[in-house]
């Protein structure tokens, strides 16, 4: 059996989660310490996910179009200037593996975000929300700040590990 | 395939997977950040780093060489690389060791790594099958 947790489920019982491929289990908020504290802090703690799953690592993008050149050549580096602009456009080419692999945005289990400036993460997670449904599934998630990314205009990189569950 | 490489196109312009999925059982493996500073040197004992970043890079690659002949494993088995490096270069190096394989790779520029001198820090994960 699969199992999955999810921190909306220290919180919050009967989440559907992945509709039946996985189980969802939920325990009171007082029996852990981790979904006691997620209970005060709106950020993931953590995913548990069986070893009987697929593992799919996706390189981390940028704004900038999943196939590109490399080097990297000048005339393909186009992207806006804003971040929220940006975060779509990394979304987007995450989408683009997680579609071909049939999975969708409650298969990941762990984001790390590289940012050129921590204090855009605000802006950077009311984009996201809008794809991981308004965080009803929430992926356990790291963010940094780093100097530089693979090209000047980048501000963000995002890079996720998804789980899929195996065909019966 | 227990390691199948995720092509969203039908085309050739990537130096690396977007995407790879492990799909039967495997032991994954992970590598704690390698340097070029010796795996089996004494972390107390003094190493003394190349300037060239070509070097140190190729040391890197050596090093994580090394481990995966340790783990009885070959690059064909590593699925994800970070990249971290306070001065660029050294990429083609890369492709004397992967050949035409390519796992999912992500590169950041950073201040500073651990070790004073070292320029590059190569992070690996890499899938293992049970025998």
């Amino acid at each position: 059996m699969q199992k999955l947790f999810n921190r909306r489920d220290f919180v919050v019982t009967g989440s559907a989660g992945l509709a039946g491929a996985v189980q969802l289990f939920s325990f009171p908020l007082a029996a852990n310490a981790q979904g006691a504290r997620s209970a005060s802090v709106p950020r993931g703690t953590y995913v548990r996910a069986d070893a009987d799953m697929d593992l799919l690592f996706l390189s981390g993008t940028t704004a900038l179009d999943l196939y590109h050149l490399h080097p990297h050549v000048s005339y393909e580096i186009t992207m806006p200037d804003d971040i929220a602009g940006q975060t779509h456009m990394c979304m987007r080419n995450l989408k683009e593996v997680l579609d071909d692999q049939g999975a969708t945005w409650i298969n990941v289990v762990k984001v790390n975000r590289f940012q050129t400036d921590i204090t855009e993460s605000a802006a950077i997670e009311e984009v996201m929300a809008q794809y991981f449904d308004f965080w009803d599934w929430w992926p356990a998630m790291t963010a940094m700040e780093i100097r530089n990314l693979s090209s000047a205009p980048a501000r963000l990189e995002i890079e996720i590990i998804a789980v899929i569950p195996r065909d019966a | 395939m227990p390691i199948q490489v995720v092509n969203t196109r039908n085309v050739d312009k990537t130096a690396f997977a977007p995407g790879l999925r492990i799909s039967s059982d495997m032991d994954l493996l992970f590598l704690s950040g390698v340097t070029a500073r010796p795996p089996g040197l004494d972390a107390s004992a003094p190493y003394d780093y190349s300037d060239s970043i070509e070097d140190q890079t190729r040391s890197v690659l050596e090093n994580i060489q090394e481990i995966l002949d340790e783990a009885g494993i070959t690059w064909r088995e590593v699925v994800k690389i970070v990249r971290f490096y306070t001065e660029a270069g050294g990429n083609a190096i890369r492709a004397e060791y992967l050949g035409d394989w390519q796992p999912c790779s992500t590169t950041l520029g950073v201040d500073r790594l651990p070790d004073p001198g070292a320029k590059i820090m190569y992070d690996v994960t890499a899938a293992v099958p049970r025998s």
